[in-house]
């Protein structure tokens, strides 16, 4: 499998960017530092890109609209792309993206800089809910628990749609 | 509860009859000695009789002095 | 032989008038008295008690026993006690042992009355006894009575000595102290062995032989000092001297030496326990040790389990990071863009496929079509156009070629089925993990909280005693050989100052005559105790095998029904090989009743059960009467408490068929069996039912007829399976194994 996308935006350097009013609250479900997977449980994703990515994904499976406003403004950028962190699957699933929401019209549709933004204002409408799943977790439901069933519920809304 | 003396008379008639002859005495004497100085003997542990003991050296030096006789 | 003929009991306690006339079958020789508990069955065997000793036999401090009806209302004249006991005996007796040759009947006579007084104190009693008789009359050939010449006390004390009451009237709780108490009491094993060698040197006959000797010993050395004093010898008074103090010497080494067993047995006896104790601790011990590394086991499976776990759990939080289930999520927009970029693939303009053709044609310098290219033209200007126009939208058109391959791709996921059953799997493999640990978990606080149960520090404990206890055996031991040792010195010692003596007195002629009667003691010395011996050794050996056969009659067919473990570190029926008597130690007349378990292994008595101790008290006290030739009433209450089953069945048989004229105190549920039953209709000659009136229903109890006003007990003739108007009880005229008995005679 070829790197196309890795490689696009890898070329460049974006920001990766989450609410910054929500920082605090997702660096709960983020593991502490590479490696520590001893609390898998309360800590489910393992980087800040696999919460940032769910985010995207929640934001498509409840189409929500990609939060608008200067991204300045609310949003902080917890890595940018030229440091690899996006790799292809993922990269080739933002391109999708860009596609089915900017449409073929827009020349820019192609564009590295236009796909991250996209992600980002994606990510930051689904973080909410992502966050509010979470933090609502029933008595004896892990978080890891609890962002599995959600996946799960999410997946058949999306896919019964499609 | 006394049958059993007569056990002991048996043993005794026995032993007297194997022990006595090397003192050169008569067996029944001695047997008739041990039985009356037995039944004092009983007689004081029933109740305590008086001057029993010189009563029993007494009933051995009549015996030894006739046995010495006899011989 | 004494045999009863009949007990009269006047105004005793809660006896208004009773009669008893035991069994003197030699077929049939049992007699039975049914008497549930608290009917009067002590009052009863304290009557016969009293009949037979007086005061002595009674309880508490003499005169503090009230022996006078309970309804005795304080009046000046007083109220007359009265127990005769009528009995035969054949005239076997020392004292007659060139006697009658014919049975002699006699009758025991004792009276009291009791009168009131004022107490001066508030816990002393408000009467008093006045007037106690005790008569012993004889029966003579013409049928008068007259009175015993010897009097009451000689002749009772000569056929049924006091201290070996619990041999004639006995609770079976008493008789169990032969072997180190009852159920209910322990005591000391050297009081143990002090107790069975009285009576087996009483009943055998022994202890007066034994005093005898001992008599006999002292006046010969009463002879020979004699003898030496009338020498007028200085040197040989010295010599004698000597030799008294080596006797001296002698007898304080006999009394340490008799201290000394005593004190090993008590020893023994503690180590023993000692050792029961560490055993049942050490067993635990071993339990201790396997528990330990069931513990480590249980941490390693624990650690394991956790660790795997963790990695089904690291499985889970990845499987949140998929690109299928992004994807899945996606799915919309995925179908969307393969729709939108599919016909553009088709149609070629995504990817670019006409650039490299066309590319070649204008270096080739010829078009498809056949016109030059070589040089500008409109023709070559087009082809330059088009691939101008198709280089600037390549990136653009190839970026959505690969968009189109990666939707195509992702959408065989979108779906999400394949990540929704892997992530169950995961999902599983963390259940049956978690299962697993829980597991783990309760076990290991079962094995902690077990691990706790067992105390170190009193496995410490008991191997600490336990070294004390060897190292003051040891101590014993040692001065036992060396005492053993010094005596044999000394009598050696003795021996030869006793010759030198005698060779230098022989010259003497004053001393001739004691001389003579310091050899007839020797003599007789000699024999007695050569008879002693002799007989002492049957004996003992004879009543060992009786005890052990009688033992092995009751405890037959024990297997099922051992109901009574009353003490866990006691040693049970079932363990016993064998019993029997044996002497403390060969020269010592001193024995000791003992249970060897299969092993040959030594139990000491107080090491074993209740329920064990009271059969081999029993086959001891039955064995010394057979042994013995002892034909003497046993009056025993309590025989059977404490065993069931084929142990009961067989106890009651035993005693039926061994003991000379057994009378025997026994409750409804002792006769509750049919087995108990069948020996009663076999074996008793005379039956009896003790009924007590404070036991009637309207006062609790189940009697169900008041046949007297008063609290007293009365005797019927009903036996174990009958009642009559006297004794009924409530559930016995529905009981189909019962028949009513027809009163002949007015109750007594
Ligand atoms: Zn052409
Ligand atoms: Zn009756």
């Amino acid at each position: 499998m070829s790197d196309f996308f890795s490689d696009l935006l890898r070329a460049t350097s974006h920001g990766l960017v989450l609410p910054r009013e929500d920082d605090d609250a997702i660096n709960r479900y983020v593991a502490m530092h590479a490696g520590d997977r001893t609390n898998v449980e309360s800590r489910p994703f393992p980087r800040q890109v696999d919460f940032w990515a769910f985010c995207i994904a929640t934001a498509l499976a409840l189409k929500l609209e990609p939060r608008d406003g200067s991204i300045s403004r609310w949003g902080k950028t917890f890595i940018y792309t030229n440091q690899g962190i996006v790799d292809n699957d993922l990269a080739s699933l933002l391109a999708i993206v860009a596609v089915a929401k900017i449409g073929l019209d827009d020349p820019g549709v192609t564009e590295s800089r236009r796909i991250v933004e996209l992600a980002n204002r994606l990510a930051a409408a689904g973080c909410p809910e992502v966050l509010r799943k979470l933090q609502n977790s029933p008595l004896r439901t892990t978080p890891l628990d609890q962002a599995l069933e959600f996946a799960r519920s999410l997946q058949e809304q999306a896919y019964d749609d499609s | 509860m006394v049958s059993n003396f007569e056990r002991i008379l048996a043993e005794i008639r026995k032993e007297a009859g194997q022990i006595a002859p090397n003192y050169r005495v008569d067996p029944d004497s001695v047997v008739n000695l041990i039985m009356g100085i037995v039944d004092l003997e009983d007689q004081h542990r029933v109740k305590a009789q008086h001057g029993i003991k010189k009563k029993i050296r007494q009933m051995i030096e009549t015996a030894a002095i006739q046995a010495s006789e006899v011989r | 032989m004494l045999l009863i003929r009949r007990i009269e009991i006047v105004n005793f306690a809660c006896f208004d008038q009773v009669e008893i006339r035991p069994s003197a079958n030699p077929k049939r020789p049992l007699t039975v008295i049914r008497a549930e508990n608290g009917s009067g069955k002590t009052t009863l065997l304290r009557a016969i008690r009293w009949g037979m000793y007086g005061e002595q036999g009674l309880p508490g401090n003499p005169g503090s026993f009230s022996l006078h009806p309970a309804a005795w209302q304080p009046d000046s004249q007083g109220i007359e006690t009265r127990v005769s006991i009528l009995f035969e005996t054949d005239g076997s007796s020392r004292l007659q042992l060139e006697g009658k040759p014919t049975n002699i009947e006699y009758e025991l006579r004792r009276s009291v009355t009791t009168v009131h007084r004022e107490p001066s104190a508030k816990d002393e009693p408000d009467f008093r006894r006045v007037r106690e008789e005790a008569q012993l009359l004889e029966r003579e050939p013409d049928g008068s009575w007259v009175p015993n010449v010897h009097g009451v006390g000689r002749v009772i004390e000569e056929l049924l000595p006091w201290s070996l009451r619990d041999f004639f009237v006995m609770d079976a709780d008493e008789a169990a102290d032969f072997v180190g108490g009852s159920e209910n009491k322990e005591i000391q094993r050297h009081e143990v062995i002090g107790k069975t060698s009285f009576a087996v040197r009483a009943l055998l006959g022994l202890e007066v032989f034994d005093s005898t000797a001992e008599r006999v010993a002292s006046l010969r050395r009463d002879f020979e000092r004699d003898a030496t004093k009338a020498t007028r010898n200085a040197e040989l008074a010295e010599k004698q001297a000597e030799l008294d103090h080596v006797r001296g010497r002698l007898d304080e080494i006999e009394k340490r030496l008799e201290r000394n067993r005593h004190e090993r047995a008590d020893t023994d006896e503690r180590l023993a326990q000692g050792r029961g104790r560490l055993e049942a601790l050490i067993g635990s011990l071993g339990a201790h040790d396997a528990l330990r590394q069931r513990l480590t086991d249980n941490e390693k499976h624990t650690q394991r389990a956790n660790e795997e776990r963790r990695s089904a759990a690291r499985e889970l939080s990845n499987d949140l990071t998929r690109v299928e289930m992004l994807a899945s999520l996606a799915a919309r927009e995925v179908r969307h863009v393969e729709q939108l970029l599919q016909p553009l693939y088709d149609d070629g303009s995504i990817p670019v496929r006409h650039l490299p053709f066309v590319k070649r044609l204008l270096e080739t310098g010829t078009c498809v079509c056949g016109q030059d290219l070589t040089s500008a033209s409109d023709h070559a200007n087009h082809i330059q156009e088009v691939i101008d126009r198709s280089t600037e939208q390549k990136d653009h058109a190839d970026h959505l070629a690969e968009v189109l391959d990666a939707a195509t791709g992702l959408g065989r996921h979108a779906d999400g089925e394949e990540w929704a059953d892997r992530t169950d799997d995961h999902a599983k493999a963390v259940a049956v993990l978690d299962e697993e640990i829980n597991n783990l978990t309760q076990t290991r606080l079962d094995i902690d909280s077990k691990l706790d149960d067992i105390d170190d520090e009193e496995v410490e404990n008991a191997r600490g005693r336990i070294g004390m206890l060897e190292q003051s055996l040891s101590k014993i031991d040692r001065e036992i050989t060396s005492d053993q040792e010094a005596r044999e010195q000394l009598a050696k010692d003795s021996n030869k100052l006793e010759g030198d003596i005698r060779a230098a007195r022989r010259q003497e002629a004053q001393a001739r005559d004691l001389e003579r009667y310091e050899e007839t003691a020797a003599m007789l010395v000699q024999v007695l105790r050569q008879a002693y011996a002799r007989i002492q050794d049957e004996q003992v050996r004879e009543l060992d095998a009786e005890m052990n056969a009688l033992f092995g009659s009751m405890a037959a067919n024990v297997f099922d029904d051992e109901a009574v473990e009353d003490n866990q570190h006691k040693a049970t029926l079932r363990m016993i090989a064998k019993v029997g008597l044996r002497p403390l130690e060969d020269t010592s007349a001193e024995y000791e009743i003992f249970a060897d378990n299969s092993r040959g292994r030594s139990m000491p008595p107080t090491e074993i059960n209740g329920a064990s101790r009271r059969i081999l008290a029993l086959s001891f006290v039955l064995g010394l009467c057979k042994v013995s030739r002892t034909v003497a009433p046993l009056v025993a209450d309590s025989l059977l408490n404490f065993t069931s089953g084929s142990v009961r069945t067989n106890t009651l048989r035993v005693t039926a068929e061994t003991a000379s004229q057994p009378i025997l105190l026994l409750t409804g549920s002792d006769l509750e069996s049919q087995n108990e039953i069948d020996l009663v209709n076999r074996y008793a000659g005379a039956t009896y039912t003790l009924t007590g009136q404070w036991q009637h229903v309207d006062q609790g109890g189940d009697v169900v007829r008041l046949t007297d006003n008063r609290q007293v007990s009365l005797l019927c003739d009903c036996g174990p399976r009958e009642y009559c108007d006297v004794c009924e009880r409530l559930g016995q005229a529905q009981d189909e194994r019962c028949t009513r008995r027809q009163e002949s005679e007015a109750p007594r």
